[in-house]
């Protein structure tokens, strides 16, 4: 038995008038599923919240100090010359990351961003490299520092003041 | 604490530090004076352009004391690039606070937190050249500024 067709089955056919009820009825159906998508927002667990993601000046940041950790431990390892002041230069970039690392924790977790592998060039020397390294960072981190507000900003303008101090420690 | 206030106090520092070059530059050998007149010239340049920054305000620059007892003694070579390291860390420590309360606010000239973390850079360096100077162990700490 051919079930009963529908108005669409018969292209060209006229369209039922729709009455006020049922607009009145769709407007209610609309308001409500609304007020429940409301409620069920408020009641899921924060994990499921919107995310509020961390600064790119924070992330950035953490990743430069990485990079400048690995550079630092390769430069000791390269020259024995400049092991001394590579320990403090090591020493303090792993202060600077608990820091920011520390700081990042307000906000929902970024994706990992791998840092650059280090890389020593022959010339010019292995403590020329880092001191250029640490001056470089110093100005980004200056940089950084002004794209944040608040204590990650001031925690940031610190480690730039300490990268500069860092390039005048390897100048000697 | 406001920026006016942060800015009155990194003027007493600078105060004390042009106080204290002046107390240690003749307690040091030929080989320091170069660096010391080089402080002295940045300390006498933050101290004029922080004075000027007050007045903008409308306010009235804090003026420096007739003396600073805590400085002395300054007899020896170490006691006085000590002094000089101190000198620095106090005018770092008040450049970052500077910064602290410029960056807590959102809107005011980007050139005032360039020229605030430019300072506390300037003087974290200075430090850590006098600490080299002095054998210092630790002539680089990791945040400038703080204790």
């Amino acid at each position: 038995m051919r079930p009963s067709a529908s108005p669409a089955d018969h292209p060209g056919a006229a369209r039922p008038r729709r009455s006020r009820r049922w607009f009145l009825a769709g407007g209610a159906a609309v308001v409500a599923g609304g007020g429940a998508g409301v409620a069920a927002g408020l009641l899921r667990p924060r994990s499921h919240r919107a995310a509020r993601p961390a600064p790119a000046a924070l992330i950035a940041a953490i990743t430069a100090e990485r990079e400048l950790l690995s550079l630092a431990s390769a430069a000791a390892r390269s020259d024995p010359t400049v092991r001394v002041a590579a320990a403090t230069v090591t020493g303090n970039h792993r202060a600077h990351l608990r820091a920011l690392q520390s700081a990042l924790a307000a906000y929902d977790r970024p994706p990992a961003r791998p840092a650059a592998a280090p890389s020593l060039t022959a010339t010019p020397s292995v403590r020329a490299q880092l001191r250029l390294a640490e001056r470089a960072a110093a100005g980004a981190a200056a940089t950084r520092a002004d794209q944040l507000t608040g204590s990650t900003a001031t925690l940031l303008a610190s480690i730039a003041a300490c990268e500069a101090s860092h390039a005048e420690l390897l100048a000697g | 604490m406001s920026v006016h206030a942060a800015r009155q106090a990194v003027l007493a520092a600078e105060q004390r530090a042009l106080y204290g070059y002046a107390l240690v530059g003749p307690r040091l050998g030929a080989a320091d004076q170069r660096l010391v007149r080089s402080c002295l010239a940045a300390h006498v340049a933050l101290r004029d352009a922080t004075a000027a920054a007050v007045l903008r305000a409308g306010a009235t620059p804090v003026s420096p004391h007739t003396d600073y007892p805590e400085l002395y003694p300054v007899d020896t070579v170490a006691q006085a690039r000590g002094r000089a390291v101190d000198l620095e860390q106090t005018c770092a420590a008040a450049w970052r606070f500077v910064y602290a309360q410029l960056a807590e606010r959102s809107g005011g000239p980007a050139a005032d937190r360039v020229a605030a973390q430019r300072a506390l850079t300037d003087s974290a360096v200075r430090a850590t050249r006098w600490r080299l100077r002095a054998g210092d162990a630790t002539p680089a700490p990791p945040f400038p500024g703080i204790g």
